[in-house]
């Protein structure tokens, strides 16, 4: 082999493994999830488990942030717990679906006060879970969402 | 709505492309006008926002259609005229651009299929929402650390939402498209051959890491495409000064098009700003190497205001925010300075460079950096191991770029001393690069306190660490390196049957 056949193979051979590895890690994976989960809305797709290379570390948190969604209307005032209380709930996920509805988080500043004046605002939401937040429910007709037993009601006292 | 909008953007863009005279081939003038239009999308969505005007549909479109009107009315129209090579038949032209269509094909589809659920891209979403509902940059719902981010990708995602389209992904894509087309262009522009400008662009359009960020919505395929290409034609104007005569008007209209593209890069992201600290140390090198060619001092002038106005932009607007960033921000708002001063120096009170004072200046930067470093180095980890663990970040995330980072075989095959003045530049260029890429995150707190740490998630977790911000940032020393490679005679030997 020549000089100038090996620089040329060389260069080739790098196309052929790049592409090689591109289908195996990147392309080939995607096609089968987008296969295996093809006409699935936006939304849902946001629920699954994601592609192979990029593995959706949010879907509970869609789970419940897309009902939340579905529940209220965008001038809803939404309040969430804080971590703290075993929800694991990704906060940047929660805005994203929720937003331009206000979404307060328990001990974060100022909550108290804005959930103290909640019962003014007519359209104002409480999410509760098995660790916190059922008394705020107590008196209120109750949504209970599928996800890790999760529930909805209106922010009353 | 959204393609009439974006096509009269595009077509000023194109108009202006055309203006400056020194693109060759209309596909290029094509991509960098599309790199021009979300460009000039931004800004106008950018002044919007600052003045308290909602972006709805409308007023983008009347802004659009006002800026094609001065954009007819200013830039004279352009002859037209295409480069004329050789003829040279080779059947890798279709080769090539099959491959990078079938990609592109498929990332558009990725992009339509995939909703954005990574972590960043969220923020950089909400951040997108928040512009067009609340008009403002700072607001409440968003993080302090991802408000201090520069605006262009949220800002996009602000105009794809108030023409209420949901296919928010689609200019990564065409980021990845219109860089492999410019990329293919120049190369093309340098070499005369197209089978080098073929096999290098596969080469970079099938980088798994490439294909891959033109699918995900985060900032730094974008700034790769931005810095590589602004290298890219800065080299042009850097070879054209070098090599004389001194074609004046192509000098100011690559010093335009590099900083431009330079500056939109620190506009995407902020730390950018000193990754660009290389192009214009080798610039004021190259001036200062070059005394007796010295006297066109309005392409510098071009070129420093072109990179500074939009960083600068974002600073004055980080000034108005309520909160407390500047720790974090510091040393970027501190070259931003840096550069003004210079630039004004230079420009206006006529500063005079000399070899020995540019090399005094590097050495001055260096010592400075080690102060700073070792003065502001009381965090969790010691200076020293800091700096040990971004020496083995900078050496090892070039695996992550898998074998197109075996290009660099051939520089051993290369009489590197014999290479031309303008090629030892673009090699200091990357030299200087990785340079900064070190400095940069021996700078900043790294992810794990130990090396070992990183170790495991380079080969034993890869999947902890192929997204590191370290590893994006080198997407965009790639397409500069992969030039550079194509660039030496060894390798043109070899493929070009001379």
């Amino acid at each position: 082999m020549n000089n100038r056949k090996w620089i040329e193979n060389t260069i080739l051979g790098i196309i052929v493994m790049n592409i090689f590895v591109m289908a195996f890690v990147f392309l080939i994976p995607r096609v089968q999830f987008m296969a295996s989960h093809w006409g699935w809305k936006s939304e849902t797709l946001m629920e699954s488990s994601g592609a192979r290379d990029t593995p959706n570390q949010y879907s509970e948190t869609y789970q419940v942030a897309n009902q939340v969604r579905n529940t209220t209307t965008e001038d809803s005032t939404v309040f969430m717990p804080a971590d703290k209380w075993g929800f694991g709930l990704n906060r940047a996920v929660v805005i994203q679906r929720l937003y331009p509805r206000k979404v307060y988080f328990f001990g974060g500043p100022e909550v108290d006060k804005v959930f103290s004046e909640a019962f003014k605002i007519s359209n104002s939401y409480a999410v509760f879970n098995e660790h916190w937040g059922q008394d705020l429910c107590a008196k209120q007709p109750v949504k209970y969402l599928e996800a890790k037993r999760v529930g909805l009601c209106r922010a009353r006292r | 709505m959204l393609l009439i909008d974006f096509g009269l953007v595009w077509f000023a863009a194109y108009r202006g492309v055309g203006g400056l005279k020194v693109i060759p081939f209309k596909w290029e003038r094509l991509a960098l006008a599309f790199l021009f239009a979300l460009a000039v999308k931004s800004l106008i969505l950018f002044f919007l926002v600052r003045l308290g005007v909602k972006p709805t549909a409308g007023i983008q479109l009347g802004a659009s259609v006002l800026v094609l009107v001065l954009a007819l009315f200013i830039i004279p129209k352009p002859n037209g005229e295409e480069a004329i090579l050789p003829d040279q038949k080779t059947g890798l032209t279709s080769v090539t651009w099959s491959v990078v269509g079938v990609l592109f094909v498929f990332s558009v589809i990725n992009a339509w299929f995939f909703p954005i659920t990574e972590s960043d891209a969220i923020w950089y979403h909400i951040r997108g929402m928040t512009f067009f509902h609340e008009i403002r940059f700072d607001s409440e719902w968003v993080v302090p650390q991802l408000k201090q981010y520069p605006p262009f990708i949220p800002l996009l995602f602000t105009y794809l939402i108030a023409f209420d389209a949901g296919f928010l992904k689609i200019f990564f894509p065409l980021m990845y498209l219109c860089l492999n087309i410019i990329f293919y262009s120049r190369v093309l522009s340098l070499t005369e051959n197209k089978k080098m400008a073929c096999l290098f662009t596969m080469v970079l359009a099938t980088t798994p890491y490439f294909w891959w960020h033109g699918v995900l919505p985060f900032l730094d395929l974008t700034t790769a495409v931005f810095y590589s290409i602004g290298t890219l034609y800065w080299f042009f104007w850097i070879r054209n000064k070098m090599e004389g005569p001194i074609d004046k008007s192509a000098e100011n209209s690559y010093a335009v098009i590099s900083g431009v593209l330079l500056g939109l890069a620190a506009w995407t992201r902020i730390e950018f700003l000193l990754y660009d600290l290389v192009p214009v140390f080798l610039t004021l090198y190259v001036f200062s190497r070059y005394p007796d060619k010295n006297e066109n001092s309005k392409s510098l002038k071009l070129f420093f205001s072109c990179l500074l106005l939009l960083p600068s932009i974002w600073f004055l607007t980080l000034l108005t925010f309520n909160m407390t960033l500047w720790n974090q921000i510091k040393m970027v708002g501190g070259v931003c300075i840096f550069l003004w001063i210079l630039a004004l120096g230079l420009t206006f009170a006529k500063w005079k460079l000399s070899e020995s004072n540019i090399q005094l200046a590097f050495i001055l930067m260096v010592v400075g950096y080690f102060l700073i470093l070792f003065l502001s180095g009381s965090g969790p980890v010691p200076v020293w191991k800091k700096m040990a663990i971004s020496f083995y970040r900078t050496s090892v995330v070039h695996i992550f770029y898998l074998f197109t980072a075996f290009l660099g075989i051939f520089v051993f095959f290369e009489k590197l001393t014999s290479l031309s003045e303008q090629k030892k530049m673009l090699g200091y260029f990357l030299i200087l690069f990785l340079c900064t890429h070190l400095a940069i995150f021996a700078y900043a707190a790294p992810k794990w306190p130990t090396i070992g740490e990183f170790v495991y998630a380079t080969f034993i977790q890869p999947g902890n660490s192929v997204n590191l911000s370290d590893t994006r940032g080198m997407m965009s020393f790639y397409p500069i390196f992969i030039f550079f490679i194509s660039s030496l005679p060894f390798v043109s030997r070899g493929v070009i049957n001379e």
